[in-house]
């Protein structure tokens, strides 16, 4: 499998900042940033090529994690450090530093790869702070000049661009600030509770791996630009998973892991709650030992409300990402499909970090503002079926000129439009008994054997380059044949593949009872937070690959202490 | 490719999916939340490894040539706490001793870890075997639990700190028989040893069912290692006829010197300070003051009775500082100590002092002139000779025989080419001269101090359970011997003891020189030289940068040199005039060159530095060159920074 570029990823003036106010709550952080921007920019203003835009962003981490096996601690740390990324442009918003650079190949396709971030002093000290915003600065500055003269040999050699959108959108100027958000971790209690969450497994020796996790942390940002926005935002974020692994005789690796999400600790499920989902899935890992392997299928499926968001993730809300609609080697799937029907007119899907909570759940892709000082907001993506837009970060495409608060990264990464809080709704939903009465009609119809359903999946990946095949795979963990009687029967071993047109058109019905998948998001900007709620989604047919096998065979000899020793 | 996981299946998927593209990444929660603590990182695992002094409480007890089975008692010191035979058999006991355990309990002789590690190798020796195939014939397991602890500062402010403890095992695994076995072989696909994590808490039942599942991997890739090797073999005649393994009589030991755990406040503060030193003029462009303390403790157990315990604690204290000249040449230097105690460590004004030293020095090279080209004596004094040795000489000094590389099947070559690594040139210098007659070059790690000052490369026992000794490695100029592991090479059949942290390394090296002369004679020399050559000047260097404790981004695009660039220099002329150099490069320095020393100092200068990935202590003398060639570094200069430092107008 050839993955694609991973990392092929009106003019503005630098405003003077002495009118801008200092919000209230904000820390000398904020004001040394503010300081150095001035400084840096007024320096380099004299330049032949000034640049015309400059952004800082710090942001603070503080963390406790803490990790269990078999009811052992296996590590506990914590850590406290502050990075800084620095977005410096040179050339002007039409054409500047950042412009991807067509036909380098690989992973230099991107244009602007980040440059990385610095450590900078975790103490509120303004000289020391200034003195890494100004020595980066000047790094940041150099290459950029450096990239411009590459940008524009770049556009003379290569044909017309399609897209000839800009790359920048001006941004009005945002001024807030949170107070730093401040909890204490009793370190010692929490390595109790997590060796306490895999003790159980112990007593099963045919469960080769077992680990748990707890983390909690906050993350506080500060941001600042020459377009006269401060912000400073605090977000405290808590997880815990807990994982577990058995083989079947085949060799076949077979996994199940629960995971809970919470911005407080005291929001997190309690113990017995926990030791109760432990329970379950060493039952799940005895029953899928011995499941019968599943065969290539095609035919009617229903997907979980998280399986269905972890769909709707991958096959339609890493296409809708802006950026790829202008990068010369993306499928760009969506692009010409505005205004079209691409589901049945019940259903609407829509990107919204502002919401932090769907229900009683808490929505881990939540945020005020995304990491280029643009207010988060909500955008309709697919209204009553019909497709209406893309998420946009403050890189323009035809015909969307403006960020809808959607430009994430993680530290380190450049920012590219990413997905926040994935929704999926469905105006007339039925109750879960009645979408498998449907899927049982479906299967009498396609005269198949039996229907499926996907109850959980572990995560999923797709590829939206033209190099490759525009496919996506979901990775499901607990799926169920469902035979015309009723009976459900587990089985192992299938993935969920197929292409993202053709699979939209297979979807006919939803549920009533809205899943939450609250997971981590992977692509050219690093690992985001996000969340994809969906109700139950029966589809009319659905395509189901062996999975990938281990060739290991099982281990030589008995657990240690086994009956069997 | 864009992905979505719960957080719990990040790092096995990602890593399968990445790894399918042949592309690596290892991405999961806990090292992206490090990663902007990597620089804190990497002078931690700079500091990996750590010698222990013999500390008042240091409890040794050696035992050669005893075979003692698995489980059997071993000698220790009376002292040893009694290890208790229950702790861990019952899962819940173990877990609240566990947790009321503190962080640094020292390691006994024979404590749940090191049951557990005999009791599961045991099982294996006798047990492990998949049908048709070969049992291992040697199974060693080194359990090692590292405490590490750093804070870093930069101009007064913290930049973060590091607290955290892990605990890994390493098995080696072999099959077949010492005369051919699995190992030394080079292809794509496991090898014999494997790593694993375990479990901190001393739990009997999780390490040993996480050793055995790691014993389990190890075993099944060395059995298919060895059955590749084999083929690989099958229509080739090797030159070379040298045996896997080395002999080594059963050893068992006890060398324990523990450290307290640091004060992390205390250090922040102290770091803090020390940072707040370059906040004073002359400004440089960039600084960073670090300081770590690692712990590290060695549980080691082989098939054979070899058996021990090593408990190593090493703090040290790493500043750096760059800058650029006015035409844009890139400058930096650093400062590094260590102890292995905190109240070993200089007293704070001290330190305080070699910072100031350090920036003061570091802001006056702006001004020092650039030599275009020198071909002529050269002098290198103290560090510069140290750093000069340990960069050309010391690598060649330690050997591992060259791997038979699979073919892949296709007959002839195979993917790596020949061979992955080139053979050490010194190999064929056995008994030749490699330096002038005056040279004697002695590793000794039995040393603890020299002429009264510590050394920090000692050990009584290596990663492979073999005792360490003084080996004499060159006498009068010529090589008698190489640094060694129990994989013998040509000339060298038995392991020297000088395994650390899978590396063949020096631990304290230390060269001597007949007919020595001191700093002001070696000058005289020099200059009798320059006389001689009809030259204006000659040059002495008396630092030289470090490879692993740069401390700026350095010349992008250097090439062509292969020692670092030297950080201070000066121009003597016939006077004894000395005007200072800066941007110097040594170009086209190779071992034979080291020949052609003349006349060495009479007391070695003292440096311990990261080597590879262990700490080693070096003792040189001055050295002068008859003749090297200096110029200054080719590569892309950046310009100065634009806008002035924000402290500038204080």
């Amino acid at each position: 499998m050839k993955i694609s570029a991973l990392f092929a990823a009106s003019v503005l003036t630098v405003s003077a900042f002495a009118d801008v106010e200092l919000p209230k709550d904000a820390t000398p952080v904020l004001a040394a940033m503010r300081a150095e921007l001035d400084h840096s920019l007024a320096a380099l203003k004299s330049q032949p090529t000034p640049p015309y835009f400059l952004s800082y962003e710090i942001t603070e981490t503080r963390r406790t994690a803490v990790s269990s096996s078999f009811g052992a601690l296996v590590s506990s740390n914590e850590s406290t450090s502050r990075s800084l990324d620095i977005d410096l442009r040179v050339g002007s918003p039409a054409l500047d530093n950042t412009h991807a650079i067509r036909g380098a190949g690989g992973f230099g396709g991107g244009g602007n790869t980040g440059g990385g971030s610095a450590s900078i002093p975790v103490e509120d000290s303004p000289d020391a702070i200034r003195s890494t915003l100004w020595y980066q600065t000047d790094r940041r500055y150099k290459s950029a000049v450096e990239q411009l003269t590459r940008v524009k040999a770049n556009v003379q050699v290569k044909v017309e661009e399609e897209d000839k959108s800009a790359d920048f959108a001006a941004e009005p100027a945002q001024s807030h600030a949170e107070k730093p958000v401040a909890f204490t971790v009793d370190r010692r209690a929490l390595e109790e509770k997590v060796r306490r969450y895999t003790a159980p497994f112990a007593a099963h020796p045919r469960i080769y791996s077992a680990t748990a996790s707890i983390s909690l942390g906050v993350e506080t940002r500060w941001y600042v630009n020459s377009e006269g926005t401060l912000l400073q935002t605090s977000q405290p974020t808590c997880r815990i998973s807990v994982n577990a692994t058995t083989k079947a005789d085949d060799g076949m690796d077979l996994p199940r892991f629960q995971t809970y999400f919470a911005f407080r600790p005291e929001q997190l499920p309690s113990d017995e709650a926990i030791l109760a989902d432990v329970k379950q899935i060493i039952a799940d890992l005895a029953a899928l030992r011995t499941a019968p392997l599943v065969d290539p299928y095609t035919g009617p499926a229903i997907l979980s409300g998280r399986a269905a968001g972890v769909f709707f993730h991958e096959v339609f809300g890493h296409r809708i990402e802006g950026h790829r609609q202008k990068r010369a080697e993306e499928g760009q799937t969506f692009k010409k499909m505005l205004g079209q029907k691409l589901l049945p007119e019940t259903f609407t899907v829509y990107c919204d970090p502002t919401i932090p909570k769907y229900g009683p759940v808490e929505l881990g892709g939540h945020y005020l503002y995304d990491n280029q000082g643009v207010k988060g907001r909500r955008v309709p993506l697919i209204d009553h079926g019909v497709f209406s837009g893309f998420l946009m970060a403050r890189i323009p495409i035809d015909g969307f000129p403006a960020s809808n608060g959607h430009g994430r990264k993680a530290v380190g990464s450049s920012v590219v439009s990413r997905q926040s809080n994935l929704i999926v709704e469905a105006a007339k939903p039925i109750s879960h008994a009645a979408l498998k009465a449907e899927l049982l009609k479906l299967v009498a119809e396609q005269k198949k054997p039996y229907g499926l359903l996907f109850d959980d999946i572990e995560g999923g990946f797709a590829l939206t380059g033209r190099s490759q095949p525009n496919a996506f795979n979901v990775q499901p963990i607990l799926v169920y044949r469902i035979y015309a009687d009723g009976r459900e029967e587990l089985v192992r071993g299938a993935d969920f593949i197929g292409t993202p047109l053709s699979a939209f058109s297979k979807i006919v019905a939803a549920d009533d009872a809205p899943g939450v998948f609250n997971g981590v998001c992977g692509a050219e900007s690093g690992w985001v937070p996000v969340s994809a709620v969906s109700p139950a989604l029966l589809l009319s047919q659905v395509e189901v690959q062996k999975k990938e096998k281990s060739q290991e065979r099982l281990p030589l000899l008995p657990a240690p202490g086994a009956k069997s020793e | 490719m864009h992905t979505i996981f719960h957080l719990a299946s990040l790092r096995r998927t990602t890593v399968r999916h990445f790894a399918e593209a042949g592309r690596l990444s290892h991405v999961d929660e806990a090292s992206r939340l490090v990663s902007p603590l990597r620089p804190l990182l990497f002078a931690l695992l700079a500091a990996r490894l750590v010698r222990g002094a013999p500390a008042p409480k240091g409890r040794k007890s050696i035992a050669q040539g005893s075979a003692l089975g698995f489980g059997s008692n071993r000698l220790s010191s009376p002292e040893r706490a009694t290890p208790r035979r229950a702790l861990g058999i019952r899962p819940l006991l173990a877990l609240i001793l566990a947790s009321l355990a503190p962080l640094a309990r020292a390691a006994t002789a024979d404590d749940t870890v090191m049951r557990a590690m005999r009791d599961e190798l045991a099982r294996s020796m006798s047990q492990l075997q998949l049908e048709n195939l070969e049992k291992p014939y040697f199974i060693a397991y080194r359990v090692q639990d590292a405490r590490s602890q750093g804070v870093a500062a930069q101009l007064g402010s913290a930049l973060g700190r590091f607290d955290g403890r892990n605990r890994t095992v390493a098995i080696e695994v072999r099959v077949g028989s010492p005369a051919f076995d699995n190992t030394n072989f080079q292809s794509f696909g496991p090898g014999g040893s494997s790593s694993a994590t375990l479990a901190l808490d001393d739990h009997y039942d999780t390490l040993r069912r996480q050793l055995w599942l790691a014993t389990d991997r190890a075993y099944k890739a060395a059995a298919e290692q060895f059955s590749r090797k084999k083929a690989a073999l099958q229509n080739k005649t090797r030159t070379e006829v040298l045996p896997d393994f080395s002999p080594q009589a059963p050893v068992t030991l006890t060398d324990l010197h523990p450290g307290k755990p640091i004060d992390l406040d205390r250090a922040e503060a102290m770091v803090r300070e020390l940072s707040a030193v370059f906040r004073e003029p002359p400004l440089v462009d960039s600084s960073i003051v670090r300081l770590t303390a690692v712990e590290e403790t060695t549980r080691y157990v082989n098939s054979e009775g070899s058996a021990f315990t090593r408990t190593e604690f090493q703090i040290s204290v790493v500043a750096g500082a760059a800058t650029q000249a006015p035409d844009g040449f890139p400058l930096d230097d650093h400062f590094i100590t260590h102890a292995r105690a905190w109240d070993a460590l200089p007293p704070k004004a001290e330190l305080a002092a070699a910072l100031r030293q350090l920036t003061r020095r570091l802001a006056a090279q702006r001004d020092a002139q650039l030599l275009d080209q020198y071909n002529g004596p050269v002098l290198l004094e103290g560090q510069a000779a140290v750093e000069i040795f340990a960069q050309v000489i010391a690598p060649l000094l330690g050997a591992r025989p060259r791997p038979i590389v699979d073919s892949g099947g296709r007959g002839g070559r195979g993917g790596f080419g020949p061979s992955g690594a080139s053979e050490n040139p010194f190999l064929d210098k056995l008994g030749a001269r490699v330096l002038p007659d005056m040279f004697t070059v002695v590793d000794n790690p039995t040393l603890t101090t020299l002429n009264g000052q510590p050394l920090f490369g000692d050990a009584r026992i290596d990663d492979e359970g073999v005792p360490t000794r003084a080996v004499t490695l060159v006498e009068k100029g010529r090589l008698r011997t190489l640094l060694t592991s129990r994989a013998p090479v040509r000339g060298v059949p038995r392991s020297t003891g000088s395994v650390r942290n899978g590396s063949v390394v020096p631990s304290n090296l230390i060269v001597s020189a007949n007919d020595g002369l001191d700093a002001a004679a070696l000058k005289a020399e020099l200059l009798k030289l320059v006389e001689q050559r009809g030259k204006d000047y000659g040059v002495i260097i008396r630092r030289l940068g470090d490879p692993n404790l740069r401390a700026g981004p350095g010349l992008s695009g250097r090439t062509g040199a292969r020692v670092e660039p030297v950080i201070l220099a000066v121009k003597v002329f016939p006077d004894g005039r000395e005007e200072p150099l800066r941007n110097v490069d040594i170009a086209g320095i190779e071992p034979p060159s080291f020949k052609d020393i003349l006349v060495a100092g009479r007391e070695p200068h003292l440096s311990t530095v990261p080597f590879r990935s262990s700490t080693c202590s070096f003792a040189v003398p001055s050295l002068l060159f008859e003749d090297l060639t200096l110029k200054k570094p080719a590569g892309e200069i950046s310009r100065p920074p634009i806008a002035k430092h924000p402290l500038a107008n204080r």
